[in-house]
């Protein structure tokens, strides 16, 4: 208050110190708003409002479990996923899965779920804090932003931790795993934690066929942006370039651009300039959304967009200027050969529950969250007991069979990562919705019928 | 070509900036105040025209029509009832209720609308565009989004230089107590200037809307831009905030190109690096220079 005297000194000049004084201000607001942002969702008591939308579906509970419940130790599973922000398609199935899951488990199971927000931080708190309230056993998945943190906050604490939905190369090397010439004996990455999808291998490979039954030209803009996804999937040693190169592609990189601009007219023109024809990548859809928007106005519309990330679900595909055509990897479908251990359901069947419980199309993370419970009970069931080292080990020797395939801990590319089979495919104009997946590349998974060969955006 | 393209995508995306930045520079011209929760504003009246639109099943352009007054409504309330009480030669007070204000509409709408991203669908519109000379295709969107902004930006200079009661409002800048002798009612000024500074924001946020997708925490990160774009013009100028809005788009869409091209630094990057050049070099903006403050 004193300093008001000086205050009349020349306006120009001060006006601007106080100007800038109110941004720098403005450093200080994410730090506070996280901070006040937690209390909102904190001791919510764990889905105990999706326990009786799904009683609702009695087929789940009547069918018999496997081994039964009888001998399942009373345990407490936590849950980490994004349920909101910009990450929330990851877990749009979750209040499903979570009832269905309480409902077929009855009382030997406590689950505890907790919304993440989409923020690698919220998600490495939400697990510290099921930790301290004596979680057994923590799941998680949603790209690696979300499986990292949680991971590394149950490696901390010594919580055995099944992680799904990233994959996992990411994971595995955000986790403190090591890959290439370096390390001829793939070191363990977490003794706690164990991670099941597919790799990047198999990414590349769906999308080099499905390219090449598209018959356009062999160049690929890519864009690869400078967050763990990108740099792992950009990499020039394991990454997509080089494998692109050697099977015959030109590849048009534009680098790990920033996830922050508002702007992709430089991406835009590279790939013009260079008769791009097919653009693939892994951003997020609210990237791509700005993207196609941009590319369509400047005239931009190449046969084959093939993204990972942007193009999973039908909610948010359905929001780009041009959704239809678009291509993308699969992991799961209603059609997989696969069935349930605790309820019995096929995947059919489970993808059909779920589209009468909730109203809406199927998405792919519904099998992988149903799946990670899977493991969690099965562990449960060989440990015997609520102890979180006995269920490690039994995490440890894992080989069971899943609505997503086959899982089995032991084998795995490196230690603690089981792989699920991969394929690709196309949205196309569906009869029971306006946007459904027609699978084009079964490689990986040949007793899954292929429905339609990819057909050119434009 | 491409670094014409380059700059013309970069002017497009200056329209926004400047537009964005037009509530904060008006606000801080008349009054000396400054608005931290000036993002927060903007996202507050995309999310407004989310429900408008969603609830009448109308184009988000007419939401427009409803969301600027509301907006601007808003604006003159809380200048006249809350923003007027903290104004005095400590900079402080505004400076630590609008911050305020920032948190409570970020947890308001992370209440009312969850954390989830939402967008506002234009139609056909967002992604026609027309053919320039030397096969620059520029969208029809962008190009009316920065038509709007130097419409607005001109439109306001010319209230403030040309109209009584923007002659009150410059009055009432210089000197608060003689403008009150003769008979102008300060705080009545204040809160029509606030109101104005609302409106616009609410058109900027709405185009931001229909342009991108936006989640309740993104208000912070827009108003970075548009402190940028006010200081690179120069304070207490609508032409140089127009102006600065144009050079802070111009070097955030070519330094993409030198992205692109070399591999060598990123594009937002560029944008603040001009900040940082403008503050170091010419510290009273390109057109504050001469001015009587």
């Amino acid at each position: 208050m004193k300093d008001n005297r000086l205050e009349r000194l020349p306006l120009a000049k001060l006006s601007r110190r106080r100007f800038v004084g109110g941004a720098a201000a403005l450093g200080l607001s994410p730090v506070i708003l996280a901070a006040c942002g937690d209390d909102g969702d904190g001791a919510s008591e764990p889905s105990s409002g999706e326990a009786t939308t799904t009683a609702a579906a009695p087929t789940t509970t009547a069918a018999p479990s496997p081994g039964g419940s009888g001998d399942m130790p009373e345990i407490k599973i936590g849950y980490v996923t994004p349920r909101t922000g910009p990450l929330a398609p990851f877990g749009e199935a979750d209040s499903f899965v979570l009832g269905a899951m309480a409902a077929a488990l009855g009382g030997a199971v406590e689950i505890a779920d907790r919304d993440c927000e989409s923020d690698s931080a919220k998600a490495g708190q939400a697990t510290q804090e099921l930790i301290s309230e004596g979680a057994h056993i923590i799941l998680a998945g949603g790209t690696p932003d979300v499986s990292v943190p949680v991971a590394a906050a149950c490696d901390l604490g010594e919580v055995p931790c099944v992680t799904t939905i990233a994959p996992w190369q990411p994971h595995y090397l955000g986790l403190g795993g090591g890959l290439g010439p370096d390390f001829p004996e793939p070191p363990v990455a977490s003794a706690w934690n164990f991670h099941f999808f597919w790799g990047l291998e198999d990414v590349i490979s769906n999308f080099i066929e499905l390219w090449e039954q598209s018959g356009a030209d062999k160049v690929v803009g890519g864009m690869w942006p400078n967050d763990p996804d990108g740099n792992a999937w950009g990499n020039a040693a394991v990454g997509f370039p080089p494998a692109l190169e050697a099977a015959g592609f030109t590849v048009v990189d534009v680098g790990r651009f920033d996830l922050a601009t508002q702007d992709y007219s430089a991406i835009i023109g590279q790939f013009k300039e260079a008769g791009v024809q097919i653009v693939s990548g892994v951003v997020p859809p609210p990237v791509f959304a700005t993207f196609q928007t941009q590319a369509l106005q400047q005239d931009f519309n190449p046969p084959v967009m093939t993204m990972a990330k942007a193009l999973l679900f039908p909610s948010a595909v359905s929001t780009y200027p041009q959704g239809e055509g678009l291509s993308t990897e699969i992991w799961w479908t209603n059609r997989h050969p696969f069935a349930s251990s605790v309820t019995g359901q096929t995947a059919a069947e489970l993808a059909a529950a779920f589209e009468e419980a909730n109203g809406v199309q199927w998405t792919q993370p519904l099998g992988f969250a149903h799946a990670a419970f899977e493991i969690a009970v099965d562990a449960a069931r060989r440990a015997g007991a609520a102890d979180r080292g006995a269920l490690n080990e039994a995490l440890g020797s894992t080989s069971l069979d899943t609505v997503v395939g086959p899982i089995d801990f032991r084998a795995g590319p490196v230690p603690g990562v089981a792989k699920t089979p991969l394929v690709a495919g196309q949205w196309v104009a569906g009869q029971r919705y306006p946007l459904e997946l027609a699978v084009t590349v079964n490689t990986q998974l040949p007793e899954l019928a292929v429905d339609a060969t990819i057909q050119p955006m434009s | 070509m491409i670094w014409a393209n380059a700059v013309v995508q970069g002017l497009l995306l200056g329209g926004l900036l400047a537009l964005f930045a037009t509530g904060l520079s008006l606000a801080f011209g008349v009054m000396r105040f400054v608005n931290l929760a000036h993002g927060d504003l903007a996202v507050l009246a995309a999310f407004l025209a989310v429900s408008v639109t969603g609830g009448l099943g109308v184009n988000p352009f007419w939401s427009l029509l409803v969301v600027v007054p509301a907006m601007a409504a808003v604006g003159y309330l809380l200048q006249r009832y809350a923003f007027n009480r903290t104004m005095g030669p400590d900079p402080l007070p505004s400076i630590l209720v609008t911050f305020g204000l920032s948190v409570v509409i970020q947890n308001a709408l992370l209440e009312g609308y969850s954390a989830d991203s939402q967008g506002l669908d234009a139609g056909p519109i967002e992604t026609a565009s027309v053919e320039l000379p030397g096969g620059i295709a520029v969208g029809w969107f962008p190009l009316l989004m920065a038509a709007v902004a130097a419409v607005v930006l001109v439109g306001l200079q010319l209230f403030l230089s040309r109209t009584r009661m923007g002659r009150a409002f410059r009055a009432t800048s210089d000197d608060p107590s003689t403008a009150r002798l003769m008979g102008i009612d300060d705080r009545r000024v204040y809160a029509a200037v606030m109101a104005v500074a609302f409106a616009t924001v609410a058109m900027a946020g709405l185009f931001l809307g229909m342009r991108q997708t936006f989640g309740p925490s993104d208000g912070p990160a827009q108003l970075i831009f548009a402190f940028e774009a006010v200081v690179i013009g120069g304070i207490g100028s609508l032409w140089g905030t127009l102006l600065g809005g144009v050079v802070l788009g111009v070097s955030q869409t070519v330094g993409n190109q030198i992205d692109v091209e070399f591999n060598f630094l990123s594009g937002p990057l560029f944008g603040h690096l001009i900040f940082l050049a403008a503050l170091a070099f010419r510290p009273t903006g390109l057109l504050g220079a001469g001015r009587r403050a």
